[in-house]
């Protein structure tokens, strides 16, 4: 999977718009990355990459990069 | 080693009983807004839940659902041989509250009775355990009694959290028997079981304080809140459970096609879709009770048999797959048939025991502390 389509997969996790996310975006300023946004990019990790994310790591992240490093 | 398969034992009844007090998930609108809580229904499930009011505690649930079950046994408290109550909400910090039952239902001298500690897995291990005390020949008939009420976590109307709205208060009673004895009736009767913990979890769902909601207990303390890690329990639940049905289904030489029903702890939509999907389960043979009753903790396995019977035209001999995962960490899997008509409907009650408030006891205590502290000023 490429970045792109990494970046891809996180705005269809969080129910945004194409080209809405860059690397760069802080995820606390995005009002979708809820609760369920999260349980969702749980299961894609899971399902795409057979990783698993505690959330101690989630609440680790701060932007859209920190998120799709372990998508490999 | 953590499984076994006990034949010639069986579930002869069960029963559940809620509170009469329902509260509508949509009440919380006025403390929320209209989305927040339209989202949490959507994520959750819990559409209605049933809550006690200030002087039932999950024992005076489970006792009700008791004395119908053995009733509709035709058992007295002279048939029963062990009083096993499953809470993490006991009625005092000691003694165990299966003794306030064993007085209560009038169970006899010869009883085996102690309480567990343990939550949304109570089901599968409590099975087991009163299983394996049958096949030992320590008792022959046990009850077991599964009960939590939450909604402790009411401190202030205006401090509610999310969790206020998750968990519904319900009590069960089953009666698990010897049938090698009854006329050699439903001998082939088999319950099977595994059981798996990881104590590397204990803090992953965790009320550091103890005594909560005792009957004496009840709001008075102000660090009865729980913690639970919503991200870590959802990924525990959806990775382990299906890895412990593959186990199940190999070590027993099962397949889906073997039950009529896949019965899971309703720990909330989410979890229940998820498994659902990975199991590759039709969506009518998991039966959910979250909607209507919540996240009924260790006692919703029995509440989501019996309300699933209570709506549905079930067959006269239903084969369960129960399934449940929490507090511990532990998650756990069993398998029986049961007899439909031993399959009682909801109970709902506002009975609660008086004589548990212990008025005389209390005022002696108040009295020794009197002294002492009078002992004290001199």
């Amino acid at each position: 999977m490429t970045e792109k389509e990494k970046i891809s997969l996180m705005e269809e996790i969080m129910d945004l718009d194409e080209g809405t996310l860059t690397l760069d975006s802080v995820l606390d300023d995005i009002d979708e990355w809820d609760s369920v946004a999260i349980l969702s990019y749980i299961t894609e990790v899971l399902d795409k990459f057979g990783k698993t994310v505690k959330g101690s790591e989630v609440k680790k992240f701060v932007t859209v990069k920190d998120a799709i490093e372990i998508m490999q | 080693m953590s499984s076994a398969s006990f034949e010639g034992i069986k579930i002869s009844g069960m029963a559940c009983a809620v509170p009469k007090d329902v509260i509508y998930t949509e009440y919380y609108k006025k403390y929320f807004g209209d989305s927040e809580v339209e989202k949490f229904i959507k994520t959750s499930g819990v559409k209605t839940r049933y809550i006690t009011d200030q002087k039932q505690t999950a024992s005076d649930l489970c006792y009700v659902a008791a004395k119908k079950v053995m009733e509709h046994n035709g058992y007295t408290g002279d048939d029963i041989d062990a009083c096993v109550f499953i809470t993490q909400m006991p009625d005092y910090a000691m003694p165990a509250t299966a003794f306030v039952l064993h007085k209560r239902l009038g169970l006899k001298e010869n009883c085996v009775v102690f309480d567990i500690n343990l939550g949304c897995s109570a089901f599968p291990n409590g099975i087991s355990i009163l299983a394996s005390m049958i096949k030992s020949g320590l008792i022959n008939k046990g009850l077991l009694l599964i009960g939590d009420s939450q909604s402790y976590r009411f401190k202030k109307e205006e401090e509610m959290i999310h969790d206020n709205m998750l968990f519904g208060d319900s009590g069960s009673a089953c009666i698990i028997e010897n049938t090698d004895k009854n006329n050699g009736e439903d001998c082939s009767s088999v319950i099977n079981s595994i059981i798996k913990s990881d104590g590397n979890g204990f803090d992953t769902i965790i009320t550091p304080y103890p005594t909560l909601n005792g009957r004496l207990t009840y709001k008075k303390s102000d660090s009865f809140f729980s913690y639970m890690n919503g991200i870590d329990v959802f990924l525990f639940a959806i990775t382990k459970v299906p890895k412990l049905f593959k186990e199940f289904y190999k070590k027993f030489n099962y397949s889906s096609d073997d039950f009529d029903y896949f019965i899971f702890h309703q720990a909330n939509v989410m979890i229940l879709n998820q498994l659902e999907k990975r199991l590759k389960l039709p969506e009518e043979k998991v039966p959910r009770s979250i909607e209507r009753y919540g996240n009924t903790d260790g006692a919703s396995i029995p509440m989501t048999i019996v309300d699933l019977c209570e709506r549905e035209n079930v067959s006269d001999k239903v084969k369960f797959a129960a399934a449940a995962f929490g507090i511990g960490l532990n998650w756990a899997i069993i398998s029986f048939e049961m007899d439909k008509k031993d399959i009682l409907p909801v109970i709902y009650t506002d009975d609660y025991y008086e004589d548990g408030y212990l008025e005389d006891i209390l005022e002696e205590i108040k009295g020794k502390k009197k002294k002492k502290n009078n002992e004290n000023d001199i």
